[in-house]
């Protein structure tokens, strides 16, 4: 009897921790459904999700949240394979290669939003390029590439650290492949390319999925870059949560909670829509053996 | 073959110069005294980054130190408690095994902000609000996702034979504990302490709001200095940052590389 237990006396530290993680879903959760006994608020209510949902403040931080995850996801996950892929064909001080795409995924991202100022800013490096290329005279005619409203230097602070991760995800994966199904391809008469793109590509997708939605749910929730590379507004949405949390007013704080509701509940739709797409995928490939 | 070769050579250098650049003028940055727009070159070489960092603030050389142990203390749990997981999850069938599993995933689904907000009041409920205990159990749970991970992985690929055959020679389940599977997992395990550890190191929200002003952590510390003025201090600063969080990780892959040696006999 006490063997049977085994496994579940190993996991008892971790199952206290994932109570605490639960708890403080059910937490937010519940107060966003204006739940919160201390302050007399005894009962639920969809009064706070409502007004979220009617503030304009709140939709345009939901969009640009979802569109800055989604963009640098995109970019990332092609950049990503593409150095995979070049990687694995490059022979050559492989192991400085290797080394050096680890080094953005070491990178905490407070350093990457400096990096992204130290370049992309007015009175950045690009910037003084531009003016000794006399493409601009004065520092504010270099145009507000971050600090603006597309988030677009939130987009390239992601890139620059999540495609170097997704490469070293998928690495050891599409090397098995590459040495195997792909030299087959080859050997078969089919062009490099050609063999890349029907059969390396298509083999890889599990581990390219995985690491995609990795980077899209954490670049839709993060705090930090959205924070110090964003502008007042519209604010990503963990950056307005968390101001509508610290206001003095504690009756406000479902609606903080609601905000927090709505970003767990995208995060938990993108989690299950991997997991279909995962399913299908991995269904996809046993049929196709199956014949 | 040679001309295809090359455009992955020129991609591969295109990319370690994207990711080399950014390092090379941030420590640019932080050696200078002034660097006025449109300058390409610094005024001057100048220590007064490094000044401000290590002399006139005070505090922030001991933050430095109690943020690497504090990092080094949820690497620790993060590393034994998933090492415990792992076991579990690969060696062993059981109900809700798969709903546990998917739990050890959780902490990458629910952004860290969202959990700080949602735990903060019973962290001041149960009194461990602003100390070291609540900022420690968010690290270790955004640490676990990970070390699970990777101890998991390693756990499945070396499987039980080793220790059934000491077993079958009349060893003990301790004995073979700490004289086979810990030293064959011992690369793996530094492994994700490794990557635990600079998790850990990075975080900030969670330390931020959790710890409530008094848990400094470099990363805390550094925050306001990024979007402030004066680059040459946050320069000196991150680049300080960047540093520490490397030389651990170098560290204990040095450290692995020893032990592999010593265990293989030969040169990884």
């Amino acid at each position: 009897m006490i063997k049977k237990a085994v496994p579940y006396i190993l996991l008892v530290p971790f199952m206290v921790l994932l109570l605490i993680l639960l708890l403080a879903v059910a937490n937010s959760l519940l107060q966003g459904l204006g739940y919160m006994p201390v302050l007399g608020l005894n009962k639920i209510s969809l009064d706070y999700y409502k007004e979220v949902f009617l503030n304009p403040d709140f939709s345009s931080s939901l969009l640009l949240s979802l569109y800055i995850s989604v963009i640098s996801t995109i970019f990332s996950v092609v950049i990503g394979v593409l150095i995979c892929a070049a990687l694995i064909k490059t022979k050559r001080a492989e192991k400085f290669y290797r080394n050096v795409l680890r080094i953005p995924i070491l990178t905490p991202h407070i350093v990457v939003a400096l990096f992204v100022v130290i370049i992309f800013s007015q009175s950045g490096i690009l910037s003084r390029i531009w003016y000794h290329l006399n493409i601009i005279n004065e520092i504010n005619e270099f145009p507000n590439i971050i600090y603006n409203r597309k988030g677009i230097g939130i987009i390239l602070g992601y890139i620059w650290k999540e495609a170097p991760f997704v490469a070293y995800f998928v690495l050891s994966f599409m090397e098995s492949i590459s040495v195997s199904y792909e030299e087959a391809a080859i050997n078969l008469g089919a062009s490099p390319i050609r063999s890349f793109f029907s059969v390396t590509l298509p083999l890889s997708m599990p581990a390219i999925l995985n690491a995609a939605f990795i980077i899209l749910i954490f670049s839709f929730g993060a705090y930090e870059l959205p924070f110090l590379l964003g502008v007042t507004k519209p604010k990503a949405l963990p950056v307005q949560a968390y101001v509508e949390y610290s206001h003095p007013d504690l009756r406000h704080r479902p609606y903080a909670m609601a905000e927090n509701g709505v970003m767990i509940l995208i995060s938990l739709v993108m989690a299950a829509l991997y997991f279909y797409l995962w399913h299908k995928k991995l269904d996809g490939i046993r049929k196709s053996y199956d014949k | 073959m040679t001309n295809k070769n090359s455009i992955f050579r020129v991609i591969m250098a295109l990319v370690a110069v994207c990711i080399l650049i950014p390092i090379i003028l941030m420590t640019a940055w932080a050696f200078t005294s002034r660097w006025q727009w449109p300058d390409l070159l610094g005024e001057s070489l100048s220590l007064r980054g490094f000044e401000e960092v290590f002399i006139n603030n005070v505090q922030g050389f001991r933050i430095l130190v109690s943020s690497v142990f504090i990092s080094m203390e949820a690497a620790f749990f993060a590393t034994v408690i998933g090492y415990m997981s792992a076991q579990a999850f690969v060696m062993y069938d059981f109900p809700f095994k798969k709903w546990l599993h998917f739990g050890s995933m959780l902490p990458i689904i629910i952004p860290s902000s969202v959990f700080a907000m949602g735990i903060h009041v019973y962290f001041i409920k149960w009194g461990i609000n602003d100390s070291i205990i609540g900022v420690l159990i968010g690290h270790v749970l955004y640490c676990l996702p990970y070390t699970v991970n990777i101890l998991g992985d390693s756990r499945e690929a070396l499987g039980n034979r080793y220790e059934q055959q000491a077993m079958m020679l009349g060893c003990d389940g301790v004995t073979a504990f700490f004289h086979i599977t810990l030293p064959l997992m011992l690369p793996s395990v530094i492994s994700a302490f490794s990557m635990a550890y600079i998790i850990s190191f990075s975080q900030y929200f969670i330390t931020m709001l959790l710890g409530g002003g008094v848990v400094k952590t470099y990363a805390v510390l550094v925050f306001p200095l990024i979007s402030a003025g004066d680059r040459t201090i946050a320069g000196a600063y991150t680049l300080v940052f960047l540093l520490s969080s490397m030389m651990i990780f170098i560290l204990f892959e040095g450290v692995i590389k020893f032990i592999v040696k010593k265990i293989v006999g030969t040169e990884t």
